[in-house]
């Protein structure tokens, strides 16, 4: 598809961006007294209120509607589908583990995904991975086997969850774009250092390392588990040495301070999409630009629930895409 | 032979209305395109962005202008066209091919321009003008084809 195929879809996407939360309408959210009042000032915005306290299905109907424009504007884009793929993926965890201890997977499936969890539901029930589409169904039978001969769930996470950054990366790759090839290996490079540190943490195996780690392009995978495995200091430095010292102060101060780090540079990578005119990444940069406003409500209505201080909120709020 | 050097300016006429017509019609319908999809989140912008779509279509018009101009200085249109020798013919040719394809691809590339254009009026309405100013420099260079296609037609000396 050439990009010029997606001028109308670029033109209404410029046009929702007006109604895109600013930094001063997340502010007038932060400062307000409590819950209540943040919920009311929320729905002046535009968004419904929440049911009770129950603000997290309204978000979530919030990020299904905003999926729902993407998909409507660009329906062809396969790409897209590499800020949902998660999902698909997260759904396979539940389904399997619901299969395991005989429970309803139903409650716990996640929304927007590629494919039907209904799908996902019944060939897992019945055992037909070939039912499944191409970049899961290796990861769901692998998964599913590890699962029953083993019983270990946590190599069956691993499995899913390696699959996932693969997959992110794979869909990112579909169509020509750069920011959206650049954003998947900015995800899939985070979630590795993220798992890297949890290793050094915990002393896992080289095999187990180097199972969990995706490959990102930003370091050998073997160089990566070997400075695992060396300890929490040589890791620091395989970060600074291979030019991720940003990433390095960030993992130092906390893990809150490293998601935040992470979910601001995946967004500045976006922020490209602003000067540019046509091509799909104008509409993943609005679907991103939507997650993290719904992110940074998720954080202030959360907090304004428990009572959590207003300098703790902003030292976790995001950067916004406007 | 004679019939070919009118063969030769009637196809010049028609390269120059079709090329330019052709590139007119794709960059309108461009724009048309993106100002449809911003109408769609935003229907009070309409006025703004029809002003944009008009923009690629004057290239059009400018092949339009050249074809009359070569059916008037052959006297096609008075029904008993002048007798042109080929060498004649293929000047009337030549003439019409500046309009023909600056006519073609400045159209397309003001399409461009004006669709982005379409986005600056959706996220910014009160810079419309700078959007149609910057499409606008690209129609210099149709004006200059035309230009020169109508002088050379003009000058043209059959007797």
């Amino acid at each position: 598809m050439k990009n010029k195929d997606y001028l109308y879809a670029v033109a209404a996407i410029r046009a929702s961006e007006n109604s895109l939360l600013r930094q001063s309408d997340l502010e007038q959210l932060i400062n307000a007294p409590d819950y209540k009042k943040a919920v009311s000032l929320l729905a002046e915005k535009g968004y419904e209120i929440p049911s009770g306290s129950d603000y997290s299905s309204m978000l979530d109907r919030q990020t299904e509607e905003v999926w729902a424009l993407v998909k409507k504007s660009a329906p062809d884009a396969e790409e897209l589908n590499a800020f949902i793929v998660k999902n698909d993926f997260q759904n396979l965890k539940a389904v399997l583990k619901a299969e395991a201890m005989s429970y309803n997977a139903e409650d716990y499936l996640a929304a927007p995904s590629v494919i039907d969890p209904k799908a996902l539901l019944e060939a897992v029930g019945k055992r037909d991975f070939d039912s499944l589409p191409e970049f899961i169904r290796d990861a769901a039978r692998e998964a599913y086997d590890t699962l029953t001969k083993t019983g270990n769930g946590q190599l069956c996470d691993v499995i899913i969850d390696t699959a996932t950054l693969g997959a992110i990366i794979a869909f990112a790759d579909k169509g020509s774009d750069a920011v959206l090839s650049e954003y998947a290996r900015q995800y899939v490079l985070c979630a590795d250092i993220k798992t890297g540190y949890r290793c050094v943490k915990t002393g896992k195996n080289a095999a187990f390392v180097k199972l969990a780690v995706a490959e990102c392009g930003f370091f050998a995978k073997d160089s990566f588990a070997s400075a695992v495995l060396a300890g929490e200091e040589e890791f620091m430095d395989f970060l600074s040495s291979n030019g991720l010292s940003e990433y390095r102060e960030a993992l130092e101060k906390n893990a809150t301070a490293f998601e935040k780090f992470c979910d601001d540079r995946m967004l500045e990578i976006m922020k490209k999409a602003k000067m540019t005119a046509f091509g799909v990444s104008p509409i993943a940069a609005y679907f991103t630009a939507k997650e993290t406003e719904i992110k940074c409500l998720r954080i202030i209505l959360s907090a304004k629930q428990s009572a959590v201080s207003n300098e703790v909120i902003r030292e976790r709020m995001r950067e916004l895409y406007v | 032979m004679s019939n070919l050097g009118l063969a030769l300016a009637i196809a010049g006429a028609a390269i120059a209305a079709l090329l330019s017509g052709m590139g007119s019609a794709k960059g309108v319908g461009m724009v048309g395109e993106a100002a449809a999809g911003l109408i769609s989140e935003d229907p009070s912008k309409f006025t703004k962005v029809l002003i944009l779509q008009i923009l690629p279509g004057t290239q059009g018009l400018y092949g339009f202008i050249t074809a009359i101009m070569v059916m008037i200085k052959i006297q096609l249109l008075s029904g008993s066209p002048v007798a042109l020798t080929t060498p004649q013919g293929l000047q009337v040719f030549a003439a019409c091919l500046p309009m023909a394809f600056v006519g073609y691809f400045s159209a397309i590339g003001q399409a461009k321009v004006a669709a982005s254009g379409v986005s600056v009026v959706a996220k910014k309405p009160e810079q419309q003008s700078k959007a149609m100013v910057l499409s606008a420099m690209v129609e210099t260079y149709a004006v200059l084809a035309l230009l020169i296609s109508l002088l050379i037609i003009l000058r043209l000396n059959f007797d």
